[in-house]
């Protein structure tokens, strides 16, 4: 029987194919319509071209036809599409039965069909035929029923053959599910600028997302009349969209609907799981990464995902291993999402714990502290407060002691950080869990600087509460209404300002300048340096402290007579004030005097703090504050003094006030002048300016003053003070330093004699294991190569050049601190551009 | 488009420069202690009246600027009080000495016509109160809290204001104020005392008509203007002014309060016109306020000790008295 189908079909195909004119096509096309009916509709007789095939019950020939030839026939009608063919179906004619039959055939072949004759036919007329029917496909919502056909199809089989028929199936689905996934981007490819809306991504996913949803309703409707459907389909085509990277379009229209009804009945849970869960493994971190970071409360996360993280081995490994250790995210919902669905069930609890004992584990160890990305530690931190908020009692008594060993090593580790950011982070974990697990015991507490930052991870303890479904509506409506919002509070001109400001501008009363009013203090400020210097001794006298603090600046800057003499004296007091009694401004005061006097006492300041900077009995803040004070001290001699400006000020001014405050009236003389001048066109006045002066630059004879001590003895390593092993903060300040002494000294004489040192100094550092220190030779580096003549580097230093060349690409390749890459590729550039101009100097000169 | 006119006009206030802070007009030396209080004689006689911390009242020439007559008032006590009258031919002085005396001016000298004993020796200045019958009263200010109300011309005392209470809650009486009533019935009286309350008392009845703590330590000083502009100020040992005003019911009721740079206020004063109040502060310093929108205006800075006493002539002259024995006479917003 089934061999007299075959020969309806091919009838009707060569028919169609051998077809002259309009009378013919059209009755071959009416035979076609007729076997493409949809079974049932009975009324209908046999077309007359298909009399001979009268003994096959018409039903089995229907049936038969749409399963194994529909595709054929959209094939060979998609072949005929020409001009001349087309001229033969006039008017309506072409969509009235070309039309009517993709619309109405088999879904998956009419798109298939569709697909194919796009790719093969590349441009002219049949092209822009073919688009127009599936672009016609697509609106008129045929997608939908592609999908539903697969979802039904094992359904419909029965038990017979199943097995082959699956395997069958199996290679269709491959094929539509490609065809229907890289939609979007063959067009884009075929059609070029002529693309249509309906293919854009933007609207097309969205489009199929619907369907998506249709599809799973119908799906959710036969379940619940205890039917039986197939969502493999489904799973395997929403996991290869996603994995196409069109997982925001679809996500973003599917999961708020879902939430919806995941909410209100069991069935839908069971829905949503199995889609998600047989999703094809290879792409179900594309499809559970943007799911997790979309669902807006963590409570429903196990309705779309189930239990299926203790079956699945695959789910296992990315939610407890990939997504946590592996990989980081921005989006703060993704952990909570995560951790809370760990959390929130007693079968996945013991998943948690695991989690996070494993969690604490990986940011306490020191090595990997030291090769983390900044970004991942955060992620890190985050994932470790979520999990502290989600601990419960019985968990508290039974992990406290394992949870504490574990952190203390992490504190230490992090409290010895160069990063602030990680410092801080790290002390607010401790804190956080020791206040968690062990409310009664000992607690950690530290000052922790209040930035955003820490505000936010700080936020995370709590745990999120329901957002309740109206936010879900609302975040839908809202995603919606916003652009039209914002495009409209654009236009909206500004409220004038507040009514009290207007008040007071029609008020006729100025006010004058108030800015001298400060806050008065009981003691006077010392009016000579020796005063200052013993107000500054007494600590004890807040008032006296406070003012000749206030005071030292402007007096060392006014250069007293003898303050060369005691200039060493003064910066062992400042550098050994501590703040006792909150003096507001305290540091930034003694920093600025410490800078003046070392400004003006180059010579002596710069002898005693660079000997005091390996002395013992410093703390770490003090040896920072001489590399800072003589850092910006090298900066300030290096600019030229400009005590010139206030003279020119002067004599520029002096002459409008006179005529200003002059009653006299004018003489004729000066009113004549003033006409002409101001009707006398001038060109070639001469400067405008007076030349600027030459001056010494008053770095160059100290420079090596400040920068060779500073290298003395950084590798004895004391007890007190080891800056090749714990003290590398204060090591990578050191390099900075260092660095920005020689940036000041260039064009000296000392700069290349220092620039060679400097270089040698960082060889040894270049593979430091903080990555601060490393960073630091970057910089140092690259400072290097700007300060020293090209034509030195690379005639004198032309070994060590080509070996730094060497490292910084390695670092370029191969470092995990993306700043330290960025640096080290600008320092790279700033090298070649530099052998470049070079070599071109070394053609011109020969 | 309406919103972007006033947006222009607040641009072109905005960058305006403000005035490069004002100077004295001129300084009157030669009090050998603190002045403490001041008083401007009408101003066609160009006089102008200070006393000082020893007890000396100084009569000044405002033409020639020049010390014309001194002479010891109240036994080496500080001048609290200094009021002219009758084209100076009379003035009234009260003092630490716990005296109100009467002066007549004989000649180029003053010579005394009579004294009303206060009872207290306290640092506050006494105030004279108009009433309907008895047109002269003065309130001084009596032992502790108390505070007496003497009728001038037969200076008798007429009534006593004491709240019943213990005196340690109150305090000793700081300063008082006359409250005018708009109905132009019998003047009220306000009275600061040590513990920052601050009560209104009715003369007529001699009882409590409010009381509320405005301060929390002692009031130091306080002015109100016309009954018509309705607002007060008050000054204490802090940083804070406060703005207050007496609703129809006779309550005291904080309106706004003044944060000043520094500390400590020695005298308030509002101008007659109620354009403007000055304050004399602990931190040397004068300060104008805006009377109308309660925001600083300037900053007289001359004084190198503390400002004692502040007050305005009838043209408007600003004269300060301080510490470092220095009175400064300043013309500021008179044109205005």
């Amino acid at each position: 029987m089934e061999t007299r189908v075959r020969a309806a079909a091919r009838e009707i195909i060569n028919g169609l194919r051998n077809a002259e004119d309009t009378q013919n096509i059209i009755k071959w096309l009416e035979a076609a319509k007729f076997l493409t009916r949809k079974h049932g509709q009975k009324d209908e007789n046999l077309p007359s071209v298909l009399g001979q095939y009268s003994d096959v019950p018409s039903l089995q020939l229907q049936t038969t036809f749409q399963q194994q030839h529909f595709g054929k026939l959209c094939t060979t009608i998609l072949d005929l599409l020409s001009v001349e063919w087309i001229q033969k179906l006039p008017g309506n004619l072409f969509s009235a039965h070309v039309g009517v039959l993709f619309l109405e055939g088999s879904g998956a072949d009419a798109l298939l069909a569709l697909d194919h004759a796009v790719q093969s036919h590349r441009q002219g007329f049949k092209l822009h035929k073919t688009t127009a029917l599936l672009e016609l496909f697509i609106t008129k919502g045929r997608l939908q029923q592609v999908l539903w056909d697969q979802c039904q199809m094992s359904r419909s089989d029965g038990g017979q053959c199943c097995q082959a028929l699956m395997a069958g199936h199996t290679g269709l689905w491959e094929e539509l599910v490609l065809t229907l996934s890289s939609l979007p981007t063959r067009m884009a490819n075929c059609l070029g600028r002529e693309n249509s809306d309906v293919f854009l991504p933007q609207n097309y996913v969205p489009r199929l997302a619907r369907s998506i949803l249709e599809c799973l309703r119908r799906a959710h409707d036969l379940l619940t009349d205890s039917k039986d459907c197939s969502l493999e389909f489904v799973s395997r085509l929403v996991g290869k969209l996603c994995f196409t990277g069109y997982s925001d379009l679809l996500l973003d229209v599917l999961v708020p609907v879902l939430c919806t009804s995941v909410t209100k009945d069991y069935v839908w849970c069971r829905v949503c799981e199995r889609v998600v869960t047989g999703v094809p493994s290879l792409s179900m971190e594309s499809v559970i990464v943007p799911l997790l970071s979309r669902i807006p409360w963590y409570k429903w996360v196990d309705k779309f995902l189930g239990d299926c993280v203790i079956h699945n081995q695959k789910v296992r490994f990315l939610l407890c291993t990939k997504l946590l250790f592996h990989r980081y995210f921005s989006q703060v919902a993704l952990l909570q999402n995560l951790i809370g669905y760990l959390a929130s069930s007693h079968t996945r609890r013991h998943l948690y714990t695991e989690a996070f004992c494993k969690l604490l584990q990986v940011w306490g160890d020191a090595s990997s502290l030291r090769h983390v990305s900044a970004e991942q530690h955060l992620f890190l931190c985050q994932a470790l407060i979520i999990s502290i908020s989600h601990i419960g009692e019985q968990e508290k008594q039974h992990w406290k002691d394992e949870l504490i060993k574990l952190l203390l090593p992490g504190v230490q580790s992090h409290l010895g950080s160069t990063d602030v950011a990680v410092r801080s982070r790290g002390m607010l974990v401790a804190q956080l869990l020791t206040k968690t697990v062990d409310p009664t015991g000992h607690k950690i507490e530290f000052e922790i600087p209040r930035t955003p930052e820490i505000e936010d991870l700080e936020k995370l303890m709590v745990l999120p509460s329901d957002p309740g479904l109206e936010t879900v509506h609302q975040a839908v409506a809202d995603l919606k209404v916003t652009d039209e919002q914002e495009s409209l509070e654009k236009e909206m001109p500004q409220e004038p300002g507040n009514d009290a400001e207007e008040l007071d501008s029609d008020d006729d009363l100025a006010p004058f300048d108030m800015s001298f009013d400060k806050k008065v203090s009981k003691v006077k400020a010392p009016k000579y340096i020796r005063d200052c210097m013993e107000g500054l001794l007494n600590s004890q006298e807040v008032d006296r402290f406070e003012a000749s603090l206030g005071a030292a600046e402007a007096l060392i800057r006014s250069k007293p007579d003898g303050i060369t003499e005691i200039s060493a004296e003064l910066s062992k007091i400042l550098l050994h004030t501590t703040e006792t009694c909150g003096v507001p401004d305290f540091l930034s005061q003694r920093y600025r005097s410490m800078v003046a006097l070392a400004v003006h006492c180059p010579k002596e300041v710069a002898q005693y703090l660079t000997l005091q900077f390996y002395e013992r009995n410093y703390n770490i803040r003090q040896r920072l504050d001489i590399l800072e004070v003589l850092s910006a001290a090298a900066q300030e001699l290096s600019q030229p003094e400009k005590p010139e400006a206030k003279t020119s000020d002067h004599s520029a001014k002096a002459p409008s006030k006179i005529q200003s405050h002059s009653t006299h009236p004018e003489t004729w003389r000066q009113v004549v002048q003033r006409r002409i001048d101001s009707k006398t066109r001038r060109f070639g006045k001469g400067r405008t300016q007076p030349e600027p002066v030459g001056t010494a630059n008053r770095f160059g004879d100290v420079a090596g003053e400040f920068f060779y001590p500073l290298m003395r003895f950084y590798d004895k390593g004391e007890r007190f003070f080891d800056l090749l092993g714990d003290d590398a903060m204060v090591l990578h300040r050191l390099i900075y330093t260092l660095a920005i002494i020689l940036h000041n000294a260039v064009n000296t004489t000392a700069a290349r004699q220092m620039g060679k040192v400097l270089l040698e100094f960082t060889w040894s550092l270049r593979m430091h294991r903080d990555v601060k220190v490393r960073q630091a030779v970057v910089v140092a580096t690259s400072i290097i190569l700007l300060v020293l003549p090209a034509h030195f580097l690379l005639t004198d230093l032309q070994v060590d050049v080509m070996e730094t060349k060497a490292w910084l690409e390695g670092v370029v390749e191969k470092e995990v601190n993306e700043e330290c890459k960025k640096l080290a590729a600008q320092g790279l550039a700033l090298l070649e551009t530099l052998i470049a101009k070079e070599m071109q100097n070394a053609v011109t000169e020969n | 488009m309406a919103g972007v006119v006033p947006n222009k006009s607040i641009k072109t206030d905005g960058s305006k420069e403000p005035l490069p802070p004002p100077s004295p007009t001129y300084i009157l030396r030669g009090a050998e202690s603190p002045v403490t209080a001041l008083e401007y004689t009408e101003p066609a006689l160009g006089t102008l009246l200070s006393g000082c911390q020893n007890g000396t009242i100084h009569l000044w020439d405002l033409n020639s600027r020049r010390n014309e007559e001194t002479f010891d008032a109240h036994n080496g006590k500080p001048v609290l009080y200094l009021k002219s009258e009758d084209a100076s031919r009379l003035l009234m002085s009260h003092g630490r000495d716990g005296y109100f005396k009467f002066w007549k001016n004989v000649g180029p000298e003053f010579e005394l016509d009579g004294k009303i004993e206060a009872e207290g020796d306290g640092f506050c200045p006494p105030v004279p109160l108009k009433q309907k019958k008895l047109t002269r009263l003065i309130a001084l200010p009596g032992s502790d809290s108390v505070v007496n109300i003497f009728e001038l011309n037969s200076r008798s005392l007429v009534r006593t204001l004491s709240s019943g209470a213990s005196s340690g809650e109150l305090g000793l009486c700081m300063c008082m104020c006359a409250i005018p009533n708009l109905a132009g019935n019998d003047e009220s009286l306000l009275v600061g005392y040590e513990s920052g309350k601050m009560i209104l008392w009715d003369i007529g009845t001699g009882k409590i008509q409010h009381q509320a703590p405005v301060h929390a330590d002692a009031v130091m000083c306080m002015a109100y203007s016309s009954p018509e502009f309705n607002k007060g100020l008050s000054g204490s040992v802090d940083e804070m002014l406060v703005a207050w005003s007496i609703t129809e019911d006779g309550e005291i009721q904080t309106v706004n309060k003044l944060e000043s740079t520094n500390a400590g206020f020695n005298d308030v004063k509002i101008r007659p016109d109620d354009r403007i109040a000055v304050t004399a502060g602990w931190d040397n310093n004068i300060r104008v306020f805006n009377m109308k929108s309660l925001r600083p205006l300037a900053i007289l800075a001359y004084h190198r000790d503390s400002v004692h006493c502040v007050e305005f002539s009838e043209n408007y002259m600003l004269a300060a008295g301080s510490k470092d024995h220095l009175i400064s006479v300043w013309d500021i917003y008179r044109q205005v």
